[in-house]
């Protein structure tokens, strides 16, 4: 199986944003249970 | 005489192509054979000798009897591809439930059946016993399930064993994924093949260091991090052990988790746009749009209605416990980190009705998620506000309404209609439940979150789903789960042509 430069660009880009919303709802838990 | 001979063709065309995917699944039960050896269980690999056989002996029988199809080169049509995916999942989940059955860890047959049909529709459903104790294989064998289920099995059936793949996209359609990555069926499922494949490693791997730094052996890490990526991936919901994703006490690894059931919950055809250099897609795309926006509207009417009930006491408590379930909710995936009683004893009524929706709603089309769709919940929400603005503008303004998935597509009335319709389907699906759910005594919040797990296939549990329940509500949830990942299309189909088929035999008699 062969992995193209753009094919890991694109598996980081998808790992950071779910990540991002991740951490976002941890944001949100800590303004509302605070 | 004319019709007569074309039905028995189109029989003919449906027996052979299911054979093929039942000798396919068939083959696939050589790995479980495989894993019980390796862990020197006779009994479970006798078990699954056993099943084997029979599968074998059922899908050469039916290959036989439809050899015309290859002989005479008859072409697959629409009819044929719904009825032989409807079909073959029926077939299969019998024939997948034997070495359940002959395990002795299933009350009756039935329920074995209904755990095969919940690993499939990648629900995540348990009436299996003992899940504790259960062989190396079967454990194989159920995650297994769970992960060729979300990738579609008559997929990789029809792609890697038929040669002639003029009719591929017919069963294809009929399995609930109509989108072509590239102009071929067989070169769009090798696509999604490598895309499960790429993140089954990166996603394994990320699990399986996780595991050790808990405190697993290397060994039982890695057996445990395949099945969880296979369960997360699939948005399935199964896990190895009783307490779930609990089992593990880990924040890391239920975050990992949880990137994982999101990431599966995702079109394929997103994946693919990018991988190709799409980076924007993820934003742009109306599908990501609408569940990044109901999820984080669920989980803040979630975390509020807990805190004012005050029962979780801090802020990682309320982490670990409410967004996790809510997002496992939404994406339809079912791990569950809260026992299930828990819901109905101390999230209230607002926290069920928010796990409700979130279950109905449920991940992307094409995908290995559930529910209605984020599409489809797209499409509905920008055909409401485009007929507002039609209502609110002159009557001489044609203007032209766009969404964008993948793509710009145009927002016609016929797109809105057919989304809706899906929509009341899964509705009506959804009420029926909850109505045969509070029937049998079960309370009204109870029925409908359970209802709507199975409807959805989500896999969470309220504590209704035991082997226990009435006989007659597990046959209405799994034909619910059966139903749900099929959506409907196909099933409708299959009853469609058997009761025509049925009509004219009658008729027929009735003239001679």
């Amino acid at each position: 199986m062969h992995i193209r430069k753009d094919e890991i660009k694109g598996i980081i880009i998808e790992l950071l944003t779910i990540s991002a919303y991740i951490a976002l709802s941890y944001a949100a838990t800590v303004m509302i249970m605070r | 005489m004319k019709k007569f001979r074309l039905r028995a063709y189109s029989i003919e065309i449906i027996s052979y192509y299911t054979g093929y995917i039942i000798l396919c699944i068939a083959a696939l039960m050589i790995i479980p054979v495989i894993t019980s050896l390796a862990f020197r269980e006779w009994n479970p690999m006798l078990d699954f000798l056993i099943s084997l056989s029979i599968s074998t002996i059922a899908g050469l029988a039916l290959i036989s009897f439809g050899m015309q199809t290859k002989e005479n080169k008859l072409n697959v049509q629409w009819k044929h591809g719904f009825v032989v995916a409807s079909l073959s999942w029926i077939i299969l989940t019998v024939l997948c439930a034997i070495p359940y059955s002959l395990s002795g860890h299933t009350k009756s047959f039935l329920d074995a059946c209904f755990d095969v049909m919940s690993g499939f529709t990648t629900t995540g459903m348990v009436l299996t016993q003992d899940l504790d104790h259960l062989s190396n294989g079967l454990q194989m064998w159920r995650h297994m399930l769970t992960f060729i289920g979300g990738q579609g099995m008559i997929v990789l059936a029809l792609t890697f064993l038929v040669k002639e793949t003029g009719g591929a996209y017919k069963f294809y359609v009929g399995e609930g994924k109509d989108i072509e990555l590239v102009p071929n069926v067989k070169g769009t499922a090798r696509i999604i093949w490598k895309i499960s494949m790429v993140y089954l490693i990166i996603g394994t791997a990320a699990l399986w260091i996780n595991g050790m730094l808990i405190g697993l052996k290397p060994a039982s890490a890695f057996i445990h991090a395949l099945y969880i990526f296979e369960s997360s991936w699939s948005t399935g919901g199964f896990a190895p052990m009783t307490q779930n994703i609990m089992y593990y006490h880990s924040v890391s690894y239920e975050t990992v988790a949880m990137v994982l059931f999101i990431l599966g919950s995702f079109n394929f055809g997103l994946h693919y746009a990018m991988w190709i250099g799409k980076k924007k897609e993820i934003i742009k795309n109306i599908e990501t749009q609408s569940f990044f926006i109901t999820s984080f509207v669920a989980c803040v009417l979630a975390l509020a209605g807990l805190a004012k009930l005050n029962v979780y006491p801090n802020v990682m408590s309320g982490f670990r416990r409410v967004v996790f379930n809510v997002l496992s909710a939404h994406t339809t995936t079912g791990l569950g980190s809260i026992y299930a009683r828990q819901f109905a004893l101390e999230w209230g009524d607002f926290g069920i009705m928010i796990m409700t929706a979130v279950m109905l709603i449920g991940g992307s089309a094409c995908s290995t998620a559930g529910g209605f769709k984020g599409l489809r919940v797209g499409v509905v929400f920008k055909g409401l506000i485009m007929d507002v603005k039609k209502l609110l503008s002159s009557e001489r303004n044609l203007k032209v309404y766009k969404f964008h998935h993948i793509k710009e597509h145009i927002l016609d009335d016929g797109l809105v209609k057919a989304s809706a319709l899906i929509i009341c389907c899964y509705t009506a699906m959804f009420a029926i439940g909850t109505i045969l759910g509070t029937y049998y005594g079960y309370p009204l919040s109870s029925a409908a979150f359970e209802s709507a797990s199975v409807t959805g296939n989500v896999g969470l549990t309220i504590g209704v789903t035991t082997p226990s329940m009435p006989a007659v509500l597990k046959v209405y949830y799994a034909i619910a789960m059966y139903l749900g990942r099929l959506e409907f299309l196909s099933v409708f189909a299959l009853i469609g042509y058997v009761v025509g088929g049925m009509k004219k035999l009658c008729l027929n008699t009735l003239k001679d």
